[in-house]
Order: structure tokens, then C-alpha cells, then sequence
């Protein structure tokens, strides 16, 4: 980690010795770099809507789940089973899926008449289709844990609820909602912190194209380190990136914070 | 020695054997059908890559343009045993397999070993009971992978272990390291005290302690782990597309990655292999899936 720190201040291509050059390359990040507040805008906006997406998601299975429906086991079951591939194949997937020329989404849409956007390579376009991508494969685990959490409120708490004739919309919104607040909470932050860092799904689908549309600082540093042998400049990014996880972690956490969970 | 109250851990105390099914009767609701809509068409998007994907494999290659969106007319089963056989730059499918096979069993010792004991001394020690150990642990796994991607390339370099699958291994393992000892952590400092007494009286201390008291009575948490590091490890991408050079060293990820390219004009052969690289996960997953969810809970609650 401190190498990177250090590295972080040279123009190293990753051959021979690195050379000092100074904060140059942070200056060049933030002045000069077109491509910095685009891929910083791309990753923050793509972590909220997937951290909202898969909290809310899971939320509602969770509840829908903990409202038995029939079958709920058998729901459970499937619905984890995005969890368990892994991001390159499914990335590999959706992308084929989603191919104008090859895919079936294409012709099933014509069939309702629609025309089709160029999902992944259309600019306006690919972030949304990404985060659709990543919410599909990773609701279950928060939807894991809201479950559990509705499952620990004491049924006595709901049985004297209904005893005094409350609906189940204020018991969702009077007794649910409040006790698995924090849960929720730590759970959005996670899901936020750790969708920061994608890469395998970008990567893999649009390697963070159509021109930068879809760069995200994960894809970036690779990008940057790995094709265009600047790692003096990708770890300059990589901390940048730390950093930013670490500041939006600690706010949230101040502004958020009711009950500490230590762990 | 602090023992966290299980209202803290928000676990059941004994959930350290088999992952318990939540008692179902905690929810006084009664069966509620009207959200079996909205749950089925979810369920019905998320098996629908996948499915999709095996249907595909089996169509012939005009017909996956002919046909997007139908069934195959006709199996072409041939097709997987195709996909099975025809090399990938170089490298067959049982390579690909291997590899995974190889890379994950040895993170999976890795993090398995190192982090139950370190987690058992810091739970019976002083120093695992300060906050800020917690906080460290916490912070490790939040740290995103980048930020050693690029010394981790060049200290690979330089030991000469670019391309290595043992390194690889070692590598990815230690990076979920923070995760399993702030797992086996909790569910150590959990762990009944009249027991250790009991076998402290009787002489046993230390190392013996350790495996043949709390490892066999934490059996549960030490599945959990390796089932949750595992998927994770199976599913590695970053750092071995970063340090895995040849294709004989890919692994499965890397590969189905790779199809895209490596099948032009062969679509069906594109689906097909893909399908088989899901089948492992897959298979392991309808066998195993109550242990899965159960160590995914338990992940998931501490985490």
C-alpha cells in the first residue's frame, strides 16, 4: 500500500527504474486530465445507483420473503445463484445477450415494437445498463441480511401491533422499518464502498467504453497501468480512489451513525 | 477475554454448528401470495441469462440468428463436446478447470490456516479485545483491491512469480485474510469458556487446545468461511488477469472472458463453452446451497 503511495508520486512506466517526478502527477490528475472528473462522476454515480438498487431490491425480497410466499424457499434458493458466478462469465453473458446483431434482447423488443438502444455502446446508455447488470447479480446479499434482521424482531412486537388492530403498512413503517434502520444502513454503505471498486464487470463487458463512458476508477488504474504502462499515474489514481473510499466511508458513518455496531 | 452477547452479533448463540433455518414462526405474518408476482418475475430475470445461455449452446450456428429467441429446433449436443475439445488459444478447457482448482484450494488453505489461528489468538488475547483491532480488520477489507494491484505486479516481478499459480494463490488468499479472521474472530470469542476450562484443568493448552477442542466444535464457522472465501476465489479476476500471463495458466474466469474474442464466427461454440464454465459453480451450488446461504448469512450479519 505504501509502495503505491510512493509510486505514486514517479512517471515509473513499469519498466526500469521509476523517477521521481514530484506531485505532478496528481496536479495533471485533477488540472489536466479531461478523463478524471468524467471516470470520478462515472464511479460515484454508479456505485449510488447500484448500493440504492441492491439495498432496495434486497429490501423488498427480504420483506416479500418474510411475508411467506408460497414457495419461498424455493425462491431463496434461485435467487442466490447470481451471487455465485462469477462477474467475468455472467459480464460475458449479458454482454452476448445484449448484442444488437447477435442477441435475443434486440429481437424481443422489435417484437414490442421498440427500437432498441445500443445498450453497451450507446454512451448515454452504458452506466444504466451496468448498474442494471450489477443489481441483477448482487441484490441477494443484502436482501441475506434484511431478512435476518426482520426475522430477529420479536414476534410478541408484531402479535401486540395487531392485537391493537395495526395494518400491515404500519407495521411495516412503524416497527420494521425503524428497528432494521441501522442494518440498512451499514449494509448501503457497504454495498456503496464495495461497488466503488468494481472492475471485473466493466472491464469485462465494455473494458470502460464507449470512449470513457463507462470508466470507472477501477477500470482506469488497470487501463492506465496495464495498457498505457503509466503506473506511476495509476497508482497516483489508486490512492486518490483510497482515499475518496475512505472520506465518503467516515462521512457517511458521522452523518448516518445511531447506534455503533463494533464489531 | 470479552465475549460479545449474541444480541450484539446478532446470531443465535449456538449457530456455530449448523447453519440454523430462522425459526419461521418469528414472522406473525401469515402466507401472503400477493408478492408471488413481483418475486416470480424477478426470479424469472435471474434465471434468464442462464438459462439462455445453455438453450443457446445447443442451437446450431444459423439458427442462434435464425432463432434468438426460441428454443433450439434441434439439440446440438454436439456442441458441448466441441466446446470441450476445441482449444482455446492454446489451452484446453480441462486446463482452464485445473487451474481454478489449483488457485483455490491453495488460497483456501491459506485462509483457512492463517486466519482461524490468528483469529484464535486474538480472540483469547488482550490485544484482540482493543476497538482498534476491530477497526484495522474493518478498514483491510474495505480497502479496494487496487490500491496494491501495481506493487504486488512489481514485487511479482521481481520474485520471479508472474504466471505462477501457487503465487496467485497465496495472493488471493491472503487478500481475503481480513474477512475470515474477522469472521472466525466472532465466533471464537464466542466460544464456551467452561470448555477451554475444562480442558485447560485437564492439560491441554495451546496449539492442542486450539485443534482438538475448537476446531472440530467450530465446524459450521469453518465451512461458512471456506464457502464464502471460496465462491470468491473461484470467481477471482483482477488479480489473475494481472499476473497470469500464459494461457495454460488461465483460469476459468480469465478464459470465458477470453471467448468473446477466441470465438469469432463460432457463436454457438461461444455459448456452449460458457455453459460449461457455469456448470462447476452451478452444480456446487444446487448440492450445497443450504450450507452456502447459511455462510453467507453468517458473513453477511457480522459484516
Amino acid at each position: 500500500m505504501l509502495r503505491t503511495l510512493q509510486l505514486s508520486f514517479t512517471n515509473w512506466s513499469g519498466f526500469g527504474d521509476p523517477t521521481a517526478t514530484g506531485a505532478s502527477n496528481y496536479t495533471r490528475m485533477v488540472g489536466d486530465d479531461p478523463a478524471f472528473w468524467k471516470v470520478m462522476t462515472n464511479t460515484v454515480v454508479f456505485a449510488t445507483v447500484v448500493g440504492l438498487g441492491t439495498v432496495g431490491m434486497g429490501f423488498l425480497l427480504a420483506y416479500a420473503l418474510y411475508r411467506k410466499i408460497p414457495g419461498g424457499s424455493f425462491f431463496k434458493v434461485v435467487l442466490f445463484l447470481t451471487f455465485m458466478l462469477s462477474q467475468a462469465a455472467t459480464g460475458v453473458i449479458w454482454r452476448s445477450m445484449l448484442d444488437p446483431l447477435l442477441g435475443p434482447v434486440d429481437p424481443l423488443l422489435q417484437r414490442f415494437g421498440i427500437d432498441a438502444p445500443s445498450f453497451l455502446g450507446d454512451p448515454s446508455w452504458v452506466l444504466a445498463t451496468l448498474s442494471v447488470k450489477a443489481i441483477w447479480q448482487f441484490s441477494a446479499v443484502p436482501m441475506l441480511v434484511f431478512l435476518a434482521a426482520m426475522e430477529d424482531i420479536p414476534a410478541s412486537l408484531i402479535e401486540a401491533a395487531r392485537i391493537d388492530g395495526a395494518t400491515r403498512r404500519q407495521i411495516l413503517s412503524k416497527i420494521i422499518l425503524p428497528l432494521i434502520r441501522p442494518v440498512v444502513v451499514i449494509i448501503l454503505l457497504l454495498q456503496f464502498v464495495f461497488t466503488m471498486r468494481t472492475f471485473d464487470t466493466i472491464w469485462v463487458m465494455t473494458e470502460g467504453g464507449p470512449n470513457k463512458a463507462s470508466a470507472v476508477m477501477g477500470t482506469e488504474i488497470y487501463q492506465l497501468g496495464f495498457r498505457q504502462a503509466r503506473m506511476g499515474y495509476a497508482s497516483a489514481w489508486a490512492v486518490v480512489l483510497t482515499i475518496f473510499v475512505g472520506v465518503l466511508g467516515l462521512v457517511y458513518l458521522k452523518v448516518f451513525q445511531r447506534k455503533a455496531v463494533e464489531y | 477475554m470479552a465475549i460479545a452477547t449474541s444480541e450484539q452479533l446478532g446470531v443465535d448463540a449456538d449457530t456455530d454448528d449448523q447453519p440454523r433455518k430462522r425459526s419461521r414462526k418469528r414472522s406473525a405474518h401469515g402466507l401472503s401470495p400477493i408478492w408471488l408476482l413481483p418475486m416470480g418475475a424477478w426470479a424469472i430475470g435471474q434465471l434468464y441469462p442462464i438459462v439462455l445461455t445453455f438453450l443457446q449452446g445447443l442451437k446450431s450456428r444459423s439458427e442462434i440468428f435464425t432463432n434468438p429467441l426460441g428454443l433450439p429446433s434441434s439439440p446440438q449436443w454436439q456442441n458441448y463436446s466441441d466446446a470441450w475439445d476445441v482449444p482455446v488459444a492454446r489451452a484446453s478447457m480441462t486446463n482452464f478447470g485445473l487451474n481454478s482448482v489449483i488457485v483455490v484450494v491453495i488460497a483456501l488453505v491459506v485462509v483457512i490456516a492463517m486466519g482461524s489461528t490468528a483469529a484464535w489468538y486474538l480472540a483469547r488475547s488482550k490485544l484482540g479485545e482493543a476497538g482498534w483491532v476491530n477497526g484495522l480488520l474493518v478498514a483491510l477489507i474495505a480497502m479496494p483491491a487496487q490500491v496494491i494491484i501495481i506493487p504486488v505486479w512489481e514485487i511479482a516481478g521481481q520474485l520471479g512469480l508472474r504466471d505462477n499459480l501457487v503465487a496467485l494463490g497465496i495472493l488471493i488468499g491472503v487478500d481475503s485474510l481480513p474477512f475470515a479472521v474477522l469472521l472466525f474472530k466472532s465466533s471464537f470469542t464466542t466460544f464456551p469458556s467452561e470448555l477451554i476450562g475444562a480442558a485447560l484443568v485437564d492439560g491441554c493448552r495451546g496449539f492442542g487446545l486450539f485443534w482438538r477442542i475448537v476446531v472440530p466444535l467450530s465446524l459450521g464457522t469453518f465451512v461458512a468461511v471456506a464457502i464464502v472465501t471460496g465462491i470468491g476465489f473461484w470467481n477471482e479476476y483482477s488479480f489473475t488477469l494481472i499476473l497470469i500471463g500464459s494461457p495454460e495458466h488461465w483460469t476459468l474466469p480469465i478464459a470465458v472472458a477470453s471467448f468473446e474474442g477466441q470465438y469469432v464466427a463460432a457463436e454457438e461454440l461461444k455459448w456452449a463453452a460458457t455453459g460449461l464454465t457455469l456448470i462447476p459453480a452451478l452444480v456446487f451450488y444446487l448440492v450445497l446451497n443450504r450450507q452456502v446461504i447459511g455462510g453467507l448469512r453468517l458473513g453477511g450479519v457480522k459484516g
